[in-house]
């Protein structure tokens, strides 16, 4: 009876194995045929300050907001130029604490070679919020078009 | 060999697991690959720039006047954030607009309402306008209009040049916006709201 619920046990754990391995298989090919179609990421460090003042900070390496009153807004802009010899697809994402409060004017767009565009960059800060530094990174993804 | 060994043998759960381990190991290392080495295929590259402008808002309901009347007969009350209230019975209050330059850069400074003083208040005669000095000395070098002076404001974006340039320099990167209504007894009642924008370019 011991003898066969060990093995009841061993076949229950090797299926289970099987299971995770199989799953971590399918995640590992979804991630595989993304990651192909990726020409190019970048990332930016983006950060605004919640304050009772108004405040510019025009880095031109980062997404620098300034200082911020609550409740208002303050917005950016990032020039994107196409200089591949195919059509791209442009993924905008965002990380860490600012994200909630950023908007951004256009998202998931293809850009034709040599085509040049603005995408404007806001922060929102609520009513609410506490007064303090919030950052973070915008990620730029360029992704080859799949009819390419 | 019995019908339950062959299927045993068929279906091995150790050398499946041990298969499907391999696979695991294998596009693992392919996500690593491309993830290190991106894909080299196509010719090319993005050209990106954070462009040297920026646009901040902030609203002059915020300076919060408050509620208040004129005086009996007056034709037009006149309040500020200077600390005047004429022909009123407004708070007095003294706090402007404060704007920081807290970059590493000079910026010109370019200031527009939403509203127009006949937007805002409406009424015969409404005054709107707003005046620009140095809460840091040497702060700011007048352009388009006079430090200390009021001036009515611009509603046409991206509006008046204010400062040529606002300066970044710790000790002295520091405005004061100040706000004067003349607020007409025809005017608009209930809460009244403007929203300004402040446009920085690096210089």
């Amino acid at each position: 009876m011991e003898e066969k619920n060990k093995r009841f046990t061993k076949t229950y754990v090797s299926y289970f194995i099987l299971v995770f391995l199989i799953m971590l298989v399918i995640f590992l090919i979804i991630n595989l045929v993304n990651n192909f179609y990726i020409l190019e990421k970048k990332e930016i460090f983006a950060s605004f300050i919640v304050s009772e003042h108004i405040g510019f900070d025009l880095n031109d390496s980062a997404l620098t907001f300034g200082l911020v009153q609550p409740g208002l807004s303050s917005s950016r802009e990032i020039s994107i130029e196409n200089k591949y010899e195919v059509p791209v697809l442009v993924i905008i994402k965002s990380k860490g604490d600012i994200s909630e409060f950023l908007i951004v004017s256009e998202n998931d767009f293809i850009l034709k070679p040599n085509e040049k565009r603005e995408v404007s960059f806001s922060v929102f800060p609520p009513k609410d919020i506490e007064f303090k530094e919030y950052n973070g990174k915008v990620e730029i993804i360029l992704k080859k078009t799949k009819n390419d | 060999m019995t019908k339950k060994n062959l299927i045993k043998k068929k279906i091995d759960t150790t050398s499946l697991i041990g298969y499907v381990a391999i696979l695991v190991i294998i596009l693992s290392l392919a996500n690593i690959g491309i993830e290190l080495t991106g894909r080299v295929t196509d010719t090319g590259s993005i050209y990106m720039e954070i462009i040297s402008e920026t646009n901040i808002n902030f609203s002059v309901s915020n300076v919060n006047f408050g509620n208040g009347n004129l005086d009996l007969g007056a034709t037009s009350a006149t309040i500020d954030t200077l600390g005047n209230v004429v022909n009123g019975n407004w708070t007095a209050i003294t706090q402007g607009f404060i704007i920081e330059n807290i970059g590493n850069n000079n910026v010109t400074l370019k200031l527009a309402s939403e509203k127009t003083a006949a937007q805002f208040l409406s009424g015969t005669n409404p005054v709107y306008q707003y005046n620009i000095s140095n809460s840091e000395a040497n702060s700011c070098t007048e352009s388009e209009v006079t430090l200390g002076a009021w001036t009515d404001v611009n509603s046409t974006s991206p509006g008046t040049l204010i400062c040529n340039p606002l300066d970044f320099v710790n000790s002295q990167n520091e405005i004061r916006i100040d706000i004067k209504l003349t607020i007409p007894s025809d005017s608009n009642t209930g809460e009244q709201t403007d929203t300004f924008t402040a446009t920085a370019t690096a210089v």
